[in-house]
């Protein structure tokens, strides 16, 4: 340690103290509470889809529109890979905060820049099957009422628009990992 | 957690408190939101003190801790100024409305803007230097090399210094 540069900066907050070791037991016991909390939240909003899915699906079969009741399933089953997904991206690089905080940066920017640049595939990608099988039985059936070529057109912008959207959100997830990218690389050059 | 680790926390909370609640106000203007990460470096120092093993100093342990834990807190936040690599700042930042009575007021509202405007490193670099911890030492906590932390000290002295050219009364140490 050498003398400080700036005494104004090492004058400041003096008087504070770390927070006591009985209060930190508590936190520790809210966190885990809030922890289990959220857990339960997406426990119930998986469930939550299923039920509605096979609601949905039970529905359309009583009315004997099968292609529907096939895209339904397709469509729940993909939610629920997303939800696997979704607890296994968000969960936090391994906690190590007594690492050199240039490796701590590193790791982090590294998993980030994953997460995003793979969202095609963890996130947008299950949901497809069921969107495409939707979009299917909706022509289908469109086409039956009033023929292929008038189906296309009346559904098919709409289809068009979801596509566009989804291929966008992929575009910004993958320009915010390239991003990350580059400030990896400059860490790089640092040491 | 064992006797020995709630030792060291409290060996650290001795030692180190005030330097981390300084570390937490130069990151978070938000006084409430600041005092919040104050205590999550606290959490996470409380808790990753368990698994020290004496391989580094207590100093090295807690100074990685609580820089790591703001970086986090950085990369969290939604909104906040534009980040700028210290080589490329001209003049220390305005510090917006802070009322400013004297040079030395103004100067430290003006380290802190710059603080909050610097990518990670840089800023755990400067806030390392501004504890007074020598090169050698802010490059074990940072895992940068020694050129790398002396470059950018030499850069924060010169943007201090070119504050204080027309205040001599106020000099930084070297």
């Amino acid at each position: 340690m050498t003398t400080p540069p700036l005494p104004q900066w090492t004058a400041l907050a003096r008087d504070a103290v770390f927070t006591d070791p009985t209060e930190m037991l508590l936190k520790a016991d809210r966190f885990d509470q809030t922890i289990r909390r959220r857990n339960w939240r997406e426990y119930a909003a998986g469930v939550s889809g299923v039920l509605l899915s096979i609601g949905m699906a039970a529905f359309f079969a009583w009315v004997g529109d099968y292609a529907i009741v096939g895209a339904v399933m397709v469509t729940g089953m993909g939610f629920l890979v997303v939800m696997h997904n979704l607890r296994r991206h968000a969960s936090p690089v391994e906690r190590l905060p007594e690492e050199p905080c240039i490796e701590h940066l590193r790791r982090q920017y590294r998993y980030q820049a994953e997460a995003l640049h793979s969202v095609a595939s963890w996130y947008i990608g299950p949901l497809v099957p069921g969107f495409l099988a939707m979009q299917a039985a909706i022509f289908w059936n469109a086409a039956q009422d009033r023929g292929w070529e008038e189906a296309l057109t009346d559904k098919g912008w709409p289809f068009a628009l979801i596509v566009a959207f989804l291929i966008g959100v992929i575009a910004l997830n993958r320009w915010a990992a390239r991003d990350l990218r580059r400030k990896l690389a400059a860490l790089e050059t640092l040491d | 957690m064992t006797q020995a680790a709630e030792a060291l926390y409290r060996q650290a909370g001795a030692q180190f408190a005030p330097a981390l609640a300084r570390l937490a106000r130069s990151v978070e203007r938000d006084p409430e939101k600041a005092r919040d990460l104050e205590q999550e470096m606290h959490c996470a120092l409380w808790i990753s003190l368990a698994r020290f093993d004496g391989r580094c100093a207590l100093k090295t342990w807690v100074y990685r801790v609580a820089h790591n834990v703001a970086a986090d807190h950085v990369s969290r936040a939604v909104r906040g100024p534009q980040r700028v690599a210290l080589d490329v700042i001209e003049t220390l930042p305005s510090a917006g409305n802070v009322e400013a009575e004297t040079a030395e007021a103004l100067v430290l509202a003006q380290v802190g803007e710059l603080i909050r405007r610097l990518p990670p490193v840089d800023m755990q670099v400067i806030v390392l230097w501004l504890e007074g911890e020598s090169a050698a030492d802010i490059a074990d906590i940072t895992g940068l090399s020694a050129g790398a932390v002396a470059t950018r000290v030499h850069r924060i002295k010169a943007l201090i210094a070119g504050h204080f050219q027309s205040e001599p009364a106020y000099g930084v140490t070297a």
